[in-house]
C-alpha cells in the first residue's frame, strides 16, 4: 500500500488486523462514540475493496483481506461489485471540479450538436442542388440529342432520296448502255422484252450527228408552226418537243455513245385522262422515251408496255426493271423505236408483274401520232 | 425494527417492556429511537466482522440483549456507547474462548473463496451495473463516479474537492457516497440475481 494519509493507513490496518491493542481500542472506543469516525471506518471499508480490485495492496495485505474479508457469499459479492464498478468508473471522464463545469459541458454538446444540425442541412442543400443541375443538363443534352436526330432523319431522307434517284439514273444509263450495244433492229435493252417484228428502224449514226442536229432544229420550226395550228394536246405539252438532257452516267467515260444518242431521244409524255394525246414525231426522230403517268404510287419492280394500233396491230411490246423511288407516280419507258410508227391512233396497255410472274394491267393509254 | 434474539444461555427472555425501555435510553422520540438502534446495531456487527467474528450478527444480537437486560434490572448507564462498547468486547472476548476452546471447527462450514472465484467479467453483471448507474440522477451518478474513480493521494485530494464544490463537509460526503454505494450494489445484485434466475 502506497502513499496513504496517517489516518486512512491507520483504519486500513484495523480492518486488516494488523493494528496494536491500543490503536484498535481507540478506534472502536471512537467510531463506537462518533458517528463520523464510524462512517470513516466505513468508507475505508470500501476502500479497501476497491484496493484488492485494482490490486493496489501489497502481497501480505491481499493475502490477509482475502483470508479476513472473502469468507463469505456477500463478501464475494461485495469484491464483485468493486471489481466492476472500478473499472466502470475508471472509463467515465472525470468530473470537472470547477462550478458549473457539468453545465458548461452540456452547453458544449448541445452547441457541437447544432453545429452538426447545420452540417448536415448544408450537406442535403449541396446535394439537392446538385440533383436539381444535373437534371437541368441531362434535360438539356436530351432536347439537343433529339433536335440532332431530327436533323439527321431529314439528313437520312435526304441521302435515301438522292440514292434512289441515283439508281434510277443509273438503270436508265444502263438500259441506254445496253440499247446501244444491241443490235439496231433490237432496240429492247431489257431481257425478255418482245420486240416488233416489224421493227426495222436504225441505229443512230454517230458520224452525221450535225446532219441530225439541223434535220432536228428544222423539224422543231416545223413542229411549232404545226401545233400553233393543231391546238390539241395542249394541256399535255406534246405539242413542245422537250429534249432529254441526260446526265454524264458515274461511268460515263466508258458510254461515250449514250451522249450521241441523246439528242435523237425524244420524251414524250402521256396522260391516261386525256384520249387526245397527240404525238408529234418528226421524220428524223428514230427513237422516243415515252413518259406516263399513273394515277396510283407504282409498286411493281417490273413492268411492260404494249403499243397496238386501233385494229389492234402489235406495234412493240417492251418490258424493263423499274428502280422505284418513294411516292413514285411516273414511269418512263425504254427507248422505244419510231419506226414502226405511221401516222394514226395508238393504244399502249401498261402492266406491272406480279410476284407469282403474271402481268396484271395497270392503265391504258391512248394517242395519236403524227408522223412529219 | 425488531427485537434482539434471545440466547438460551442467559436465562433471561427479551420482552417488548425491556426493549423499550432501550430504546427510550437511546431517545426520548420513539423514530429517532429506532434510528439509534439501528445505526448501534450496524456498529456492532461492523465491529464483530471487523474483529475477525464467524458470525457477527449473533454477537451483535447478544450483545443488544445483554445491554438492554441490564437496563431492564435497573443499571444506571451514563455512557451507553462506551457501555455497549465494553459489553461487546466481552462478548467478542467469551466467543475466542469458545472458538478456541471446541478446537473441533468445521473447516468445510467455512465458506472458502480466493480472489480468483470472484468472477464479475460477465457482461450480464457490468449490463446490470450500467443499468443502475442510469437510474440514478446525472448529478449523483457524475458524484459517484467521481468520488470511487481516484486512487492513493490523489483520491482523498479529490473527495475534499467534491465535498467543496458540493458544499458539504467531507464527513456528509462519505455517509452520502457509502449509502449510494449500497444502493446501487443492492440494485446491481437484484438485477443479476434476476437474470441468473431467467439464464
Amino acid at each position: 500500500m502506497v502513499a496513504r494519509p496517517t489516518s486512512e493507513t491507520k483504519r486500513i490496518r484495523y480492518l486488516l488486523g494488523l493494528s496494536s491493542q491500543a490503536e484498535r481500542e481507540h478506534i472502536e472506543s471512537q467510531f463506537f462514540k462518533d458517528d463520523d469516525a464510524f462512517q470513516e471506518m466505513l468508507t475505508a471499508e470500501d476502500d479497501l475493496f476497491d484496493a484488492y480490485a485494482r490490486d493496489d495492496l501489497t502481497t501480505e495485505e491481499r493475502r490477509i483481506f482475502e483470508t479476513k474479508f472473502l469468507t463469505s457469499w456477500r463478501s464475494r459479492d461485495r469484491l464483485r461489485f468493486a471489481r466492476a464498478f472500478a473499472g466502470t468508473v475508471s472509463g467515465v471522464r472525470p468530473l470537472d471540479t470547477k462550478p458549473l463545469g457539468t453545465l458548461v459541458n452540456i452547453k458544449a454538446l448541445q452547441g457541437w450538436q447544432g453545429a452538426l444540425r447545420v452540417a448536415m442541412i448544408a450537406a442535403v442543400f449541396v446535394i439537392v442542388t446538385w440533383l436539381v443541375n444535373d437534371r437541368r443538363r441531362l434535360t438539356n443534352e436530351i432536347r439537343t440529342l433529339r433536335t440532332e436526330s431530327a436533323a439527321l432523319g431529314k439528313e437520312t431522307e435526304a441521302l435515301r432520296h438522292s440514292v434512289d434517284t441515283q439508281r434510277t439514273r443509273t438503270a436508265e444509263i444502263t438500259a441506254q448502255l445496253e440499247n446501244l450495244q444491241a443490235p439496231p433492229d433490237k432496240p429492247r435493252p431489257m431481257k425478255g422484252g418482245t420486240t416488233a417484228s416489224q421493227r426495222t428502224a436504225l441505229a443512230p449514226e454517230v458520224n452525221n450527228r450535225r446532219e441530225v442536229a439541223n434535220r432536228r432544229r428544222e423539224n422543231e420550226k416545223k413542229s411549232r408552226q404545226q401545233s400553233i395550228m393543231d391546238n390539241e394536246g395542249a394541256s399535255l405539252g406534246n405539242t413542245s418537243f422537250r429534249q432529254q438532257n441526260r446526265e454524264l452516267p458515274i461511268q460515263g467515260q466508258s458510254a461515250v455513245g449514250l451522249l450521241t444518242l441523246d439528242p435523237d431521244s425524244w420524251l414524250q409524255r402521256l396522260s391516261r385522262s386525256n384520249r387526245g394525246n397527240i404525238i408529234t414525231v418528226p421524220t428524223f426522230l428514230r427513237w422516243i422515251i415515252l413518259q406516263l403517268d399513273l394515277e396510283t404510287v407504282a409498286r411493281h419492280t417490273e413492268y411492260r408496255v404494249t403499243i397496238k394500233t386501233t385494229n389492234a396491230r402489235l406495234i412493240t411490246s417492251v418490258n424493263w426493271i423499274e428502280a422505284l423511288t418513294p411516292n413514285q407516280t411516273r414511269l418512263d419507258t425504254p427507248t422505244i423505236s419510231t419506226v414502226d410508227f405511221t401516222s394514226g391512233d395508238y393504244t399502249l396497255l401498261l402492266e406491272g408483274k406480279e410476284s407469282n410472274g403474271t402481268y396484271v394491267k395497270v392503265a391504258e393509254y391512248f394517242f395519236k401520232v403524227n408522223k412529219s | 425494527m425488531s427485537l434482539p434474539k434471545a440466547t438460551n444461555k442467559s436465562e433471561w427472555v427479551l420482552t417488548q417492556e425491556a426493549f423499550d425501555r432501550f430504546l427510550a435510553e437511546l431517545d426520548l422520540d420513539r423514530d429517532k429511537a429506532g434510528e439509534k438502534y439501528e445505526y448501534i446495531r450496524l456498529k456492532l456487527l461492523k465491529y464483530f466482522q471487523w474483529c475477525g467474528s464467524h458470525a457477527p450478527d449473533i454477537d451483535a444480537d447478544e450483545t443488544i440483549n445483554r445491554v438492554t437486560r441490564r437496563i431492564d434490572e435497573g443499571q444506571n448507564v451514563s455512557n451507553l456507547h462506551g457501555y455497549i462498547y465494553g459489553v461487546a468486547k466481552l462478548v467478542h472476548a467469551e466467543t475466542l474462548k469458545r472458538r478456541n476452546r471446541s478446537q473441533v471447527l468445521d473447516e468445510a462450514s467455512f465458506i472458502n473463496l480466493s480472489a480468483k472465484e470472484v468472477d464479475s467479467d460477465t457482461a450480464p453483471y457490468h449490463e446490470c451495473l450500467e443499468s443502475c448507474l442510469e437510474n440514478l440522477n446525472q448529478e449523483d451518478r457524475e458524484v459517484i463516479t467521481e468520488y470511487y474513480k481516484y486512487r492513493k493521494t490523489e483520491k482523498i485530494n479529490c473527495r475534499k474537492r467534491l465535498a467543496a464544490r458540493l458544499g458539504i463537509s467531507l464527513n456528509t460526503l462519505r455517509v452520502k457516497m457509502h449509502r449510494q454505494r449500497q444502493s446501487l450494489e443492492a440494485c446491481v445484485e437484484k438485477c443479476f440475481t434476476r437474470y441468473e434466475r431467467t439464464d
